[in-house]
């Protein structure tokens, strides 16, 4: 279990042992950053006990060398090393272009959104993500039905644009964030705003809009 | 101006008609003054032809009351005139009467010079046809005359020849004439004579005499002219042979005829013929009376050669002492006489040649006169050219100065938009830490409390009991930092500093240029949010100007700038302990002016207070 909040940890431990069939044996390991968590995956492989199933936060203190720098990263690391095991990415972050983005490079048998859980889910989605992956949580599902009963196309690009501006970035700074050029954006924002019909051509409305969709 | 070009003209006509009656009434005082305002008026007008007419007029004038220098000047100038006007005619009249005067005062050679001069241009006019009759019987006069002159001249130089030839030139000329003078020919023919006798042809001279004496009588006895002939006639005779048998009767009947018409000049020539004759018959008391007499009257009228030579004939008649006083006396005169004629020989070339020199002075002068009109219009214009080079750099320095303001606004504005900017970022940046805060901290804490808590209801053994006890406690660690969080952002730290910001660090600067301490000390009620960029800038501006002049003109060692709230009116003041000043002298400066004037925008007050040497303080209110 990966988590820098260990009061967390603590949950999670809890409610797993407070569920788990007679007949399963749980053994815990617990990593805070991500440079515990990779010594450890290494070393489990090393050990020949690879892990069966990793819990993963997304939100993490990056790796010294940088080169690991949240949570999706550590599951591509993880999927590097441990093809085996299952991952469960648990996390606080519920906008969907985050949700798309986990799905589409980790692809998780297990997407649990923090805020949905109570230690019955948890319990069920272990069980669930043990026998018969993936489970994901019910934001996660909305997402996924939302996204494909919309036909409203909105590429990772865009995503990440409508991200953005709904935190409040500014348009120019958008550039960077993207590696586009400052023109590229404000093409998208037309395609987008067009996409989502608006009438009045403003950035607010675009995000009010792209919310209701479901898009944020 | 023509007009009055017209009347001058006019006048000057009409003057010349009134002076040539003067002329012959002979009123010299009336002449003198109507002639010389003519001629000046004549060469206001530039009327050339009068001033030449004119000139020639006083040449005459002087000529006749035998001022002979000055006439000669006149003619000279009347000469130049004609012969730059090509009037021939009149060029070889004044000539003429040039060389007149000149004989007269026995310059010979002159006045050959002159006469000769005149021949070419009288003939040219005698052989023009185009000439009225009246000019050419005039011109035929004048050529007349001027040979007649010649003769007298070269006999006087003792070309006797020459001067019969010239006589009967003149004699041949006069005889060509339409309007033909007998009176004329009688002259010459007897100044023909005249030369023979003195050549010594006293035969010639006698034949020519007796002729002239047969045609003369039939003018009339008592003629002047008569007695001359006479007397030469009966001279000649004597000279031929003095025991002639008509002798002295002639002589007495000449000078008969002479005292009777009261001829001066002729009794004295007759008494000379007498004197001389009785000398040479040896009655020396008659020779002497005669001699006497005819010397009272040289004497009398200044006939000077006439008195040289009784002089000397009374010098051949008197005896011993006072023979030789006499001699003495011929000697004097002599030399006195001769050094007249040579002065005034000396005197016509110089008349001449001053004459041209005035004139070449009057030509620089009118050039000095143009050099100095066109000197004084380039410096006039140059003048011109540097005010206005003045004024248009005066009005750049203005146009600079209130250019350089308003640069010095736009800073200020510039500094004070980025500034804004930089607090809005400031407070994105906030927001977001604080977002950040809420989102990773507290939810976390909170998500792991929750589902701690949530499996542990399952259970309600005493272990589950002291654990959920924990859990409670959890979440009121949780409270607290949510409470933190909250204060947090309450307070606004970034709010209002940016503008203090920016007059601290001017202020820090500048009294660290100028050298001074400062204090800054503002009041942290004033919501500069609220207050007007306009405000903000003069402020700025007037705090900036004030340390300018107190680094001037202060000599300050510390500075205090403050701003203050009070009944809401901002009190900014800058208080310095350096020489102080006379307030009411201090209007000169544009550093008050500047400050007073701004002020004035903000419709607030200003307050100086200074004293000698113990510092000065500037206090502005404002009202917001």
């Amino acid at each position: 279990m990966v988590d820098d909040h260990p009061m967390i940890i603590e949950g999670y431990q809890n409610t797993l042992l407070s569920t788990k069939t007679d007949d399963q044996e749980l053994a815990i390991d617990i990593a805070s950053t991500c440079d515990m968590a990779n010594e450890m995956m290494l070393a489990s492989v090393k050990h020949q006990n690879p892990y069966d199933i990793l819990f993963v936060d997304i939100k993490l203190p990056p790796s010294k060398d940088g080169a690991i720098t949240s949570g999706e990263d550590l599951a591509k690391v993880a999927r590097d090393i441990l093809p085996d095991a299952k991952i469960i990415i648990l996390t606080m972050f519920n906008e969907s272009y985050r949700i798309h983005n986990i799905l589409k490079t980790i692809n998780p048998d297990g997407f649990l959104i923090k805020s949905d859980l109570t230690s019955n889910e948890l319990a069920k989605a272990f069980q669930t993500i043990l026998t018969n992956p993936p489970y994901y949580s019910s934001t996660v599902n909305g997402f996924l039905r939302q996204s494909i009963t919309s036909d409203i196309y909105v590429d990772d690009k865009n995503r990440k644009i409508l991200h953005l501006l709904s935190q409040g970035v500014k348009t120019k700074n958008l550039a960077e964030h993207l590696n586009l050029s400052l023109s590229a954006v404000e093409k998208r924002k037309k395609q987008l705003k067009e996409l989502f019909r608006i009438q009045d051509g403003q950035d607010e409305s675009l995000i009010n809009e792209a919310r209701e969709k479901g898009f944020l | 101006m023509s007009e009055e070009l017209n009347i001058d003209s006019t006048i000057v006509e009409s003057n010349k008609a009134v002076l040539s009656i003067y002329f012959k009434r002979k009123n010299n005082n009336l002449f003198k003054k109507l002639g010389r305002e003519t001629l000046s008026l004549a060469t206001r007008i530039n009327d050339t032809t009068s001033i030449a007419y004119l000139n020639f007029y006083f040449g005459a004038y002087f000529g006749r009351i035998l001022e002979n220098d000055s006439a000669y000047y006149y003619y000279y100038n009347a000469e130049k005139i004609y012969n730059a006007l090509n009037d021939n005619f009149n060029s070889a009249r004044v000539l003429l009467n040039m060389a007149i005067i000149q004989k007269n005062e026995k310059d010979f050679i002159g006045s050959e010079s002159n006469s000769i001069k005149t021949i070419p241009f009288l003939e040219s006019v005698v052989s023009d046809s185009s000439r009225s009759k009246l000019d050419i019987d005039a011109a035929y006069r004048s050529l007349a005359s001027v040979y007649n002159n010649l003769a007298i001249v070269t006999k006087e130089l003792g070309n006797y020849p020459k001067a019969i030839e010239y006589y009967n030139q003149a004699i041949s000329t006069q005889r060509q004439r339409e309007d033909y003078s007998p009176e004329r020919e009688l002259l010459y023919t007897n100044n023909l004579a005249k030369v023979y006798e003195e050549s010594g042809s006293y035969e010639k001279a006698i034949e020519y005499f007796s002729r002239l004496l047969t045609e003369t009588s039939t003018m009339g006895k008592d003629s002047s002219f008569y007695a001359t002939v006479l007397a030469n006639y009966a001279r000649n005779k004597f000279y031929l042979d003095k025991e002639d048998e008509e002798l002295p009767g002639l002589f007495l009947s000449a000078l008969g005829v002479r005292e009777r018409i009261e001829d001066k000049s002729g009794i004295m020539r007759g008494s000379i013929n007498l004197a001389e004759y009785y000398l040479v018959h040896d009655s020396l008391e008659l020779a002497k009376m005669y001699a006497n007499k005819a010397y009272d009257i040289a004497n009398k009228y200044n006939r000077n050669d006439d008195e040289l030579e009784v002089l000397l004939l009374l010098s051949k008649i008197e005896k011993g002492d006072e023979a030789l006083a006499y001699t003495e006396r011929y000697i004097a005169l002599n030399d006195s006489l001769h050094k007249a004629e040579r002065s005034i020989r000396n005197k016509f070339a110089r008349i001449e040649f001053e004459t041209e020199r005035i004139e070449e002075e009057n030509v620089q002068i009118s050039r000095e006169r143009e050099l100095f009109l066109i000197l004084a219009i380039a410096g006039m214009i140059s003048a011109f050219l540097i005010y206005i080079i003045i004024s248009q750099r005066v009005k750049n320095k203005e146009l600079r100065f209130s250019q350089e303001q308003q640069k010095a606004n736009e800073e200020i504005y510039n500094l004070m938009l980025s500034q804004q900017d930089k607090i809005e970022e400031g407070r994105a940046k906030e927001k977001k830490r604080i977002s950040e805060d809420l989102h990773d901290g507290i939810l976390g804490r909170l998500f792991g409390t929750r589902l701690s808590l949530d499996s542990l209801n399952r259970s309600s053994d005493e272990d589950a009991v002291k654990n959920r006890g924990q859990y409670i406690e959890e979440l009121k660690a949780i409270e607290q930092e949510i409470r933190r969080i909250s204060h947090d952002l309450n307070v606004d730290f970034v709010a209002g500093s940016g503008y203090l910001d920016i007059v601290k660090t001017m202020v820090e600067n500048q009294a660290e240029a100028y050298g001074f301490s400062y204090a800054f000390k503002h009041n942290d009620e004033i919501d500069w949010e609220g207050v007007s960029n306009k405000t903000k800038i003069h402020f700025y501006r007037m705090i900036q100007e004030s340390l300018q002049n107190i680094y001037k003109h202060a000599n300050a060692k510390h500075v205090d700038v403050s701003f203050e709230l009070k009944d809401s009116q901002i009190f900014l003041s800058i208080v310095d302990d350096g020489e102080g000043f006379l307030v009411n002298k201090a209007k000169k400066g544009i550093g008050l002016k500047n400050i007073k004037s701004r002020v004035e925008e903000l419709k607030g007050e200003l307050f100086i207070n200074s004293q000698k040497d113990a510092g000065t303080s500037i206090s502005i209110s404002v009202p917001i």
